[in-house]
């Protein structure tokens, strides 16, 4: 008998102990410090709040639409591009890519208002643009160039189209093929080509806009003018490969809509300038079973689903390792590919030494998890040593004239047969852009992660 | 404060002690006295009653000393020898409960010098003993023989202890006797040494406090019959045919001499089967009777009364019970007796109960471990005592209560052989259902670790006593629930 | 502060927590948490023992062997709470636990016989288990 009343009181018990640790398991989601001694459950306002800040910190989605104001160059030059058609005749390249862009322009759902316009000079060799109509537009592109139209001086045509455009609000779309003529009056534009170009454009970095430079190379049939008019003046071609241009200049976020939803299908070559982001989403990956860390490493903040702040202890043998999610996908298609953030990715390091191990996108493994889903790429750290008790890691993409510039510059374009798919004095273009947004912003972004030393 | 002295005198006496002690061992309340001092008067050195009656006040007196003096409880009353009261050592007499006869081991006829008599006085002793009277040797005893024992008796009075006794009574002390009227001893010893007492002429130092005295009696009428020898044996018998007859010779003696007794008590019953046969010696050992329990509660009563009240001449008591019955319970004694005696006897037997049954397996009980009773019941003399006192073959309570069980006339309030303490008491049971379990081992132990945890007594005896003394009291108050 | 007080406690034995990103949801939750039910289960079986089962109702549950059954009961309890708490948590089961539900284990019955030598003295039936000492009288 003693036995059985012994028993019911056991199970009296643990009926006690499950309510108790109830109690404290509900402690422990709230993240309360203090014994939570309240046993009813009042709803606690659930951690959303803290999400909510996050949320706020990914940048502002870009706008679904657009204005576009799209210019297409007609002086002579441009000709070859756009030979007359025929029924037996393949559209060039730059046929077929323009007829695209423009019918993207005119009936896509990304574009609200949109205008044409033909870009030359006038007599006396000042830049004009004529609007045109969609029709004209198209007709110009498959129909081929009837007026003649001398070289057009790039920086004045630069300036002026972005002039138009700003005062529009619109983002504009520059197609030419930079192929710089200058008035053969003035020879000396060819020496401050690059301070012509930076002038040329200080309004889009006045105005904060950011610029796209798209390059790619087409079929070019019929009379070629190089820059450099020695030997030959002008050269007839039979479908060599000439590059041309697309160059898109407006407010990043519209840059980017028209880039990934209206072009759609980039070429290899691409140069953003002005393009930077105050913050992308990231968080050190600590609990992530997926990109599981070694060594003693720990999120200052149990609770934070962004984790910023870590604390770590690197011992002797065992490195810390973690990983950095990334969201990159507002990042200009270029940047985003894992080859070019490898080789560009930096650490800048303040009182640790740490170095970058790998770089990964994301895959259909990370996309399925949920806490993962949301980071494009992934960053591998390795932590061997602490100098200070604590500092910060910044992991940072600094701004970077890619490699094709130089490849598709030259100093002499005279023979485009013998060297095929170079502009003149492309780097000095470039190098005029590239001045203009030097002081502006050396990273496209910055993620930085605070750190202690593990106590 | 005043003493009790108690002469028990032959065999009856005696066994009428050994009852008085059981009830002071229970605890039952003797008032108007501290001290009570027991003096046997049995010249049968050998007696086997009288053996058994002197151990058991032997290891009465071991337990009281333990404890020390309190005002109730178990073994609460002060039993000493006679030669203890002087209390400081300087008593020339042998320390014992037994009054010394010094060696009287030659026959009557030496013992009164029959041949050195002249021719008349040898012709009147024939004439008031018979040969046989004459013949036997004293160290049994005188066999039923009054006659025998008033001469031999008569002498003590002149010895070194009754001198002792004399000189150490003290105004205020009180005297009780104890004898039976049909044996030999008893009935001749009891009036002779009242009239020694009471006499203005006492030799007896101090008699003045001594003629003063207030004095009961308990005189024990037959209530035994003894088989009759084969015939063709020796004679050497005591003839219980005789004990009527002697009973009424005393009686009527009795009714004209017994100046100075303020209460006399009688008791009797009618005799059961006869008894084995055994005059004197070891051999006489008579198993315990109702009785000499009832008889032993004529000192508790003779003790209630104030000194005023019995000052007033004398008075006679008898015994009777409320029906007449064999199995004599609590509920067939007088409600007086009864309230006197019944819960401190439950009291007890549950502590004996108890204690020999379960305290062996209680090593862990707080009551137990608080003074660590095992080890104090392995190595403390006392334990021992308490274990002789409880469950000697010879002289324990458990005996005691066995043999008054054995009779045709039995005291059967009180059941040894029941282990479940719900129904050992005969006329009250302890009802018990599924959540009351009234009086088990658990209930028990339970009140034992309240008491004990309330006391701060240390030492394991006076401890362990205390704690039964108290968790009796409730478990008769609360569970056995006896009025 | 009751975090660092048992932080620091467990982390004496266990060293520093493992897996070591889900440090400071040892610190901050499970060993306070662990530290506190530890406590507070150690104390209520101690008080159920002594002034429940001994006390009020008077079970004779009062022999050591009674005892040592409630501190194995508390052990067995002080083993599961751990494992429960970083379960609980959603923290990654690893050896540590096991080894940090063992010293959990050993701390419940260091503590139950502390409590036990502290609340005893109160208790009717069962002032003496498991040990005599220290005695109130």
């Amino acid at each position: 008998m003693s036995l059985k009343k012994y028993k019911s009181h056991t199970s009296y018990l643990l009926l006690g102990m499950l309510l108790l640790s109830g109690c404290f398991e509900k402690k422990s989601a709230n993240q309360e410090t203090e014994p939570a001694a309240t046993t009813e459950q009042t709803p606690q306002p659930e951690p959303i709040a803290p999400a909510a800040d996050e949320s706020m910190e990914t940048p502002v989605s870009a706008p679904d639409k657009v204005d576009v104001q799209v210019y297409l160059e007609i002086s002579n030059g441009m000709k070859g591009f756009m030979p007359q058609a025929a029924a037996d005749k393949e559209p060039t390249g730059f046929q077929s890519k323009l007829n695209k862009l423009i019918s993207e322009v005119q009936d896509g759902r990304y574009v609200v208002s949109k205008s044409y316009y033909l870009a030359k000079q006038d007599a006396k060799g000042n830049p004009v643009l004529d609007s045109v109509s969609y029709q004209t537009m198209k007709g110009t592109i498959v129909g081929g160039i009837k007026s003649d139209v001398l070289g057009t001086p790039l920086p004045a045509m630069l300036e002026v189209a972005l002039k138009n455009a700003v005062s529009q609000n619109a983002v504009s779309i520059i197609v030419s093929d930079f192929i710089h003529g200058p008035d053969p009056r003035k020879p000396e534009q060819f020496i401050s080509l690059d301070s012509d170009i930076r002038s040329s454009l200080k309004l889009a970095e006045q105005k904060g806009l950011a610029i796209a430079v798209l390059a790619d190379a087409s079929e070019f049939y019929g009379s070629y003018h190089p820059a450099v008019k020695k030997p030959e003046i002008k050269r007839t071609l039979n479908g060599e490969l000439i590059p041309y241009y697309i160059w898109v200049i407006g407010k990043q976020q519209e840059v980017q809509v028209v880039t990934s939803k209206v072009l759609r299908q980039l070429p290899a070559q691409q140069a953003y300038f002005g393009f930077s982001y105050t913050s992308v989403p990231f968080s050190a990956l600590l609990k992530s079973k997926t990109f599981k860390p070694n060594g003693n490493v720990y999120c200052a903040s149990r609770t934070a689903e962004v984790c910023k702040s870590i604390n770590l202890l690197p011992e002797k043998n065992v490195p810390v390792e973690f990983t950095i999610g990334l969201n990159l996908n507002n990042l200009p298609l270029s940047m985003q590919q894992s080859t070019y953030l490898k080789s560009n990715l930096k650490l800048k390091n303040n009182g640790i030494k740490a170095s970058i191990l790998s770089v990964q996108a994301a895959d259909e493994n990370t996309k399925a998890t949920p806490e993962l889903a949301k980071y494009s790429h992934f960053v591998n750290l390795q932590v061997p040593q602490l100098t200070a008790s604590s500092g910060a890691i910044s992991l940072h993409l600094p701004q970077q004239t890619p490699n094709w510039i130089a490849a598709w510059s030259t100093t002499n374009d005279n023979n485009p047969a013998a060297a095929p798919k170079k502009t003149y004095q492309l780097t000095k273009i470039i190098e005029g852009v590239y001045a203009l947004y030097r002081d502006r912003s050396e990273d496209v972004f910055q993620a930085t992660i605070q750190f202690n030393k593990a106590d | 404060m005043p003493k009790l002295f108690v002469f028990g005198i032959g065999g009856t006496g005696s066994r009428v002690i050994r009852s008085l002690v059981m009830l002071m061992a229970a605890g039952v309340k003797v008032q108007n006295c501290d001290k009570i001092v027991p003096i046997i008067i049995d010249p049968d050195t050998q007696n086997g009653d009288m053996n058994r009656t002197v151990d058991l006040l032997k290891t009465y007196k071991q337990i009281h000393q333990q404890l020390g003096r309190r005002d109730e409880g178990f073994f609460h009353k002060d039993i000493s020898t006679l030669s203890s009261i002087a209390g400081d050592g300087s008593s020339k007499i042998r320390d014992s409960f037994v009054y010394d006869f010094g060696g009287i081991n030659k026959p009557f006829k030496d013992h009164v010098g029959y041949n050195q008599l002249d021719i008349d006085s040898q012709a009147l002793v024939d004439l008031l003993f018979t040969r046989e009277n004459l013949g036997n040797s004293l160290d049994v005893g005188f066999r039923g023989s009054p006659n025998v024992g008033s001469v031999v008796l008569n002498e003590i009075i002149d010895s070194p202890e009754m001198r002792f006794f004399a000189s150490n009574f003290q105004e205020g002390d009180r005297v009780f006797f104890v004898s039976s009227i049909f044996g030999g001893t008893g009935a001749a010893g009891f009036p002779l040494l009242l009239k020694n007492f009471k006499d203005a002429h006492t030799s007896l130092p101090n008699g003045a406090s001594l003629n003063r005295a207030l004095t009961g009696a308990m005189v024990v009428l037959p209530y035994f019959s003894l088989e009759q020898p084969a015939a063709g044996s020796e004679a050497d018998f005591i003839d219980s045919n005789a004990f009527t007859t002697k009973a009424k010779d005393a009686l009527s003696y009795y009714q004209h001499h017994l100046d100075g007794v303020n209460a006399l008590y009688y008791i009797g019953d009618t005799p059961d089967k006869p008894l084995e046969n055994n005059p004197g010696r070891a051999s006489q050992k008579n198993d315990a009777h109702l009785i000499e329990l009832l008889s032993a509660m004529a000192i508790v009563d003779f003790m209630d009364y104030s000194d005023n009240e019995l000052d007033n001449g004398q008075v006679y008591h008898e015994f009777g019970l409320r029906e007449d019955v064999d199995q004599v319970q609590f509920a067939h004694l007088d409600s007086e007796t009864r309230d006197k005696i019944a819960k401190q006897l439950i009291r007890f037997h549950y502590f004996e109960r108890y204690f020999t049954m379960h305290t062996a397996s209680d090593a862990q009980a707080a009551y137990a471990k608080g003074v660590d009773l095992p080890g104090a019941m392995r190595n403390e003399p006392v334990f021992k005592e308490l274990n002789k006192f409880l469950t000697h073959a010879e002289f324990g309570y458990q005996s005691w209560l066995r043999e008054l069980n054995r009779k045709e006339r039995t005291f059967a309030a009180l059941n040894l052989d029941e282990t479940d303490f719900n129904r050992m008491v005969s006329d009250k049971q302890i009802e018990t259902g599924l959540f009351n379990k009234g009086i088990n081992q658990n209930a028990f132990v339970k009140e034992l670790n309240k008491a004990a945890e309330a006391s701060s007594e240390r030492n394991a005896f006076k401890a362990t006593i205390q704690a039964f003394e108290k968790a009796t009291d409730v478990l008769v108050e609360g569970k056995l629930k006896y009025s | 502060m009751i975090q660092n007080f048992f932080s620091g406690l467990y982390e004496l034995f266990l060293g520093r927590p493992l897996p070591a990103n889900f440090t400071n949801d040892y610190r901050e939750v499970i060993f306070p948490n662990t530290g506190l039910m530890l406590l507070l289960i150690t104390l209520a079986l101690v008080l159920i023992y002594y002034y429940v089962l001994n006390s009020m109702m008077s079970t004779g549950l009062y022999k050591t062997k009674h005892w040592v059954l409630f501190l194995v009961l508390n052990a067995i309890i002080a083993f599961a709470i751990p494992i429960f708490q970083v379960q609980g948590n959603e923290v990654e089961v690893h050896s540590y636990t096991y080894t940090f539900a063992f010293v959990n284990t050993l701390y419940s019955i260091v503590l139950f016989f502390v409590f036990s030598i502290l609340l005893k003295r109160g208790s009717v039936q069962a002032w003496t288990t498991p040990t005599k000492w220290p005695t109130k009288k």
